[in-house]
């Protein structure tokens, strides 16, 4: 079953978010912030992280960063999704290896299409 | 010492001056121009003659103090002299005037008779001077004799013939040769040196090593009966002497001599207003106590005047009374040197020179300038000699020196007039000048030749409890005055001695590139003509070197048939002054120039030029500077602009950012539950329901904070104040939360009065306490105390509220940004984050509205988190 990781800071925003990806039939785990995040990436692996930019702690970025920069986890796709709407954030973002990046508010069709493609592909 | 031995120590010493000249020119140069303030410092000490050897030990010790006024005169005078010297100095610089008969003529239109008259006063007032050094040096010489009662030398004669050999050579020269003046220089520097040694030194000796210093002679002299020589005996003199000896700093040829034509620089003259007074002090130091121990322990039959030498003799040194004598040589020599030049110049311009010319210029036989200037070298040695063999034989020395400074000090007015009065005329001036030395001369020259010595004639006695030559002083002078006052007013000047008035008066504020345009003649002459009649005075290659230097800086080209332009002949105008003085160079040029007017040119509109481009200059400066200004100004505003169009933009992008969030968890829930449809179970569709609720509360909250925000920021707040209290306040917002505080297990203590009135907004009040207090809810562990009290700052009274809670504390990184807009914390162990980040920002803003101060107080570890805010204190009394 494939797995994915959700890390975001706003409990009604993952409370959809774990509803949707569990309808689609995926294995859902969550993170609150980005300290549970890497604690969780350290016990599982997962094909895809589902990552909040702007968190309390290390923000989404550091994350990704970390992901990509661990050999162990590289293979995992990155897909922000953050409400940070500038040019300049996705640009970031992109170049820090993530697979893609979607900006809140989001479809919920799209977002799941998306994500699937991925996994499955 | 016998005969002998004296004329070779005279001798010895006058032919080390000649090297110290030929050093002066050769290798000396560098060093002098090296050191040339000091040297010019040290060229002032000229003023020291043998009257201040001799002469004042002569004076302190039958006149007591009198003597003084000589030295504080010039002292006195020296910053008024620093100020017109520059003025002089830069005139003389700028139109190559080389003597005191130069200024004065120039500046009065270049007349002829001035100059003769100037002249024949400066020689018939400095001979007699140069006729005393002379007696000096033979009587100081025959001091020293040991056997003075047999023997006698004629040291006058050599002496006299030695300076003029020494004269001849150094003190005359083509004047605008720089390097000629150096030999002058360097000898009269050296000279300073060896009067001030021996003066200063010989004192010390004499006064420390026989009369254990200067206290003991005092004491010595006052049993005897001198008292009256420690006070100033004519005070109604003094203030004569003293002005009389200032003018004379400016005016003696040799003060002129060393001042101007041999100045370098006129920054040179700044140094002099400390050196001068320093000579002056260490000539002076022993004067009296050498003069009191002369009287106490010299016979009375020994002449005071050579007390110093004599007092070395019989107390029995060895070499002292020869350098005290060297002392007393290098003064007479000095002046002599320097005061014989001086004079020759004036002698060879004024008189001279002219004499080789018929009256309309055409030359009677041609003079070489150096010539007449030897001649009248020569001329002038003849008559001091003369007039020391034949009258002077019993002057004292000083009377003879004052005689002769009030007779200089006619030209006074004439010389100040010419520098600070316009309206000056040089018939005026010559009137004045004749009054003075007509009755300058009666005074003491009649009764001179009537046989009386010393005398001065008693008709001038208006003011009876002055001293004779108190009157004679006054009176001339202040006659000379008047007339020249009078006489100016009533006379007219010619275009040339406007323009020089308005040159000589403005020279300090003329571009020096004018100073070449100055007085200009407009007849026609060719390049041939005048290289013709420059070679009439001047050698071949000098000439040739001097023009063509010229030629070239000015880039002409001469062509000897065609007509040479206004500044070549403006410069040899100048070449030609230097050589025999402003009148006869007008003379001798006009005599050349076809159509003879002169200066078409005036002086006025230059300085109207002047004038004009600094005043232009001014506003073009003050407009450049407000531009500037503005530039900077707008600048500045547009970088404020851009400061809060960033800040501007980094707001909105928040805002739209925080609404973002709610807006996608609504977005989300709504469309999971409709696409679920029936497919949802109930009971998470009541979740969901109920999130989307909570959302929207959340994105209401925000969006009336941000409008809050915004009007705050903006100053658009408006406030309804009424009389509140504040403990009132808090009991409701208390009673509103204690629901929520039990639920998180808080317990909230109040402490403080029943009243505390302030002006307020109830409404904002309100909201700060409520956020104050979910705040504190939120982050504390059990325990939330509430304070009020009275409090003041600055003498105002206030109401200080402090809410603190036993939680962790705010973290150290987010004290700095605790009351920024949408600033939240990163420290996760925060219960829950339901806020809009404005919070905090929102409270400051409205307690600062109301004339407070929210701040952090207090955070772990100096005590529990405490937030503190104040409010002006109202009296419920009023």
């Amino acid at each position: 079953m494939n797995s994915i990781l959700i890390v975001d800071d706003e409990p009604n925003i993952v409370m959809s978010l774990e509803y949707l990806m569990r309808s689609n039939g995926l294995d859902v785990s969550i993170a609150r912030n980005g300290t549970e995040a890497i604690e969780q990436l350290e016990n599982k692996r997962f094909n895809l992280v589902l990552l909040d930019i702007t968190m309390p702690d290390v923000d989404g970025y550091e994350i990704c960063q970390l992901i990509k920069n661990t050999p162990d986890w590289a293979a995992t796709h990155v897909v922000f999704l953050s409400a940070k709407s500038k040019q300049s954030d996705i640009e970031k973002g992109m170049a820090l290896g993530a697979t893609d990046y979607i900006v809140k508010p989001f479809s919920t069709k799209e977002l799941s299409a998306r994500i699937l493609n991925l996994i499955t592909a | 010492m016998n005969a002998i031995s004296v004329i070779a120590l005279t001798s010895c010493y006058l032919g080390l001056l000649f090297l110290v000249a030929r050093w002066g020119k050769g290798l000396g140069r560098l060093l002098i121009e090296k050191y040339s303030s000091y040297f010019y410092g040290l060229g002032l000490g000229v003023y020291a003659t043998a009257w201040t050897f001799y002469g004042s030990i002569g004076r302190a010790a039958t006149n007591g103090l009198d003597f003084l006024a000589i030295y504080i005169g010039p002292v006195l005078f020296l910053p008024v002299w620093w100020f017109v010297m520059k003025k002089v100095v830069r005139i003389s610089k700028a139109q190559h005037l080389n003597s005191l008969s130069d200024f004065i003529t120039a500046r009065y239109g270049k007349s002829w008779s001035l100059g003769l008259v100037v002249t024949l006063l400066v020689v018939m007032a400095i001979t007699p001077y140069l006729a005393l050094q002379i007696k000096a040096i033979s009587s100081s010489a025959n001091v020293l004799l040991s056997d003075a009662r047999t023997s006698y030398i004629d040291l006058d004669i050599v002496a006299t013939g030695l300076l003029l050999l020494f004269t001849l050579i150094y003190g005359v020269h083509f004047s605008f040769d720089a390097n000629q003046r150096n030999g002058l220089i360097a000898t009269i520097g050296f000279e300073s040196i060896v009067k001030v040694l021996a003066a200063f030194l010989g004192g010390w000796v004499i006064i420390q090593g026989d009369f254990e210093g200067g206290s003991q002679v005092f004491e010595r002299a006052e049993a005897a009966g001198m008292s009256e020589l420690f006070v100033i005996q004519n005070p109604n003199d003094w203030w004569l002497m003293m002005l009389v000896s200032g003018f004379a700093f400016f005016l003696l040829p040799r003060q002129f001599q060393m001042a101007v034509v041999s100045n370098r620089s006129e920054r040179d003259l700044r140094k002099a207003l400390w050196i001068v007074p320093l000579f002056l002090l260490l000539m002076n130091f022993w004067v009296v106590p050498i003069a009191l121990a002369g009287n106490l322990s010299l016979g009375g039959d020994t002449n005071p005047d050579y007390h110093f030498l004599s007092l070395a003799l019989a107390q029995g040194y060895q070499f002292l009374p020869g350098i005290i004598f060297l002392g007393g040589l290098a003064a007479c020599t000095s002046m002599i040197i320097v005061s014989a030049s001086a004079l020759s110049a004036m002698v060879s311009s004024n008189i001279l020179l002219p004499a080789t010319l018929k009256r309309d210029g055409t030359p009677r036989f041609d003079l070489n300038p150096i010539i007449t200037k030897r001649l009248a070298l020569v001329l002038i040695f003849a008559i001091a000699y003369f007039y020391y063999a034949f009258i002077v034989q019993q002057e004292s020395l000083v009377s003879i020196g004052m005689i002769s400074f009030i007779g200089i000090a006619q030209l006074a007015p004439g010389f100040l007039g010419a520098l600070f009065w316009r309206r000056g005329t040089s018939l005026g001036v010559l009137l004045g000048l004749l009054v003075g030395f007509g009755l300058w001369l009666t005074a003491f020259g009649v009764p001179q030749w009537l046989g009386e010595r010393s005398g001065e004639l008693a008709l001038f006695g208006v003011f009876e409890n002055w001293s004779p030559m108190a009157n004679i002083t006054f009176i001339s002078l202040a006659m000379n005055s008047l007339v020249m006052v009078g006489v100016s007013l009533m006379s007219t000047q010619h275009p040339l001695e406007k323009s020089q008035a308005e040159i000589f008066y403005n020279i300090m504020s003329i571009p020096s590139q004018h100073y070449d345009r100055s007085p200009v003649t407009s007849g026609k002459i060719t390049f041939e003509r005048l290289e013709k009649m420059l070679l009439r005075f001047l050698p071949d290659n000098m000439m040739h070197e001097t023009l063509y230097k010229r030629y070239t800086i000015d880039r002409i080209k001469p062509e000897p048939f065609k007509e040479a332009p206004a500044q070549v002949v403006s410069y040899a105008e100048r070449l030609l002054t230097q050589m025999m003085g402003p009148a006869t160079a007008r003379i001798v040029l006009n005599r050349e120039m076809e159509g003879d007017t002169i200066n078409t040119f005036d002086i006025q509109d230059i300085l109207e030029e002047t004038r004009e481009t600094k005043k232009l200059n001014r506003e073009l400066q003050e407009k450049s500077d407000a531009l500037a200004r503005l530039t900077k100004e707008l600048t500045t505003a547009n970088d404020q602009l851009k400061t809060i169009s960033t800040i501007k933009d980094d707001f909105l992008y928040s805002v739209t950012h925080e609404l973002r969030s709610p807006l996608t968890a609504i977005r989300a829930q709504i469309e999971i539950i409709r696409e679920e449809g029936d497919a949802m179970p109930a009971e998470v569709r009541a979740n969901f329901l109920d999130a989307t609720i909570e959302e929207s509360v959340r994105l209401t909250h925000l969006i009336s904070n941000v409008l809050d925000i915004e009007k705050f920021e903006s100053g658009n707040q408006q406030l309804s104040l009424k009389r509140l209290n504040l403990k009132e306040m808090i009991d409701r917002v208390l009673e509103t939360h204690w629901a929520l505080a039990l639920n998180e297990g808080v317990q909230i203590s109040y402490s403080g009065p029943e009243h505390a009135t302030v002006n307020g907004d109830s409404d904002r009040m309100q909201q700060v306490l409520v956020n104050l207090v979910s705040n504190a809810i939120k982050h504390a562990d059990h325990q939330i105390k509430i304070a009020l009290q009275e409090c003041s700052n600055k003498g105002k009274a206030l109401w200080c509220l402090e809410l603190s809670d036993d939680g962790a504390g705010v973290p150290e990184s987010d004290v700095p940004h605790l009351f920024e807009k949408f600033y939240q914390s990163r420290d996760q162990t925060v219960k829950k984050r339901l806020g809009t980040g404005l919070g905090l920002a929102i409270s400051h803003n409205i307690i600062k509205a109301h004339g407070g101060q929210l701040k952090l107080a207090k955070n772990p570890p100096e005590g529990p988190t405490t937030f503190s805010f104040t409010l002006p204190k109202i009296n419920t009394n009023e």
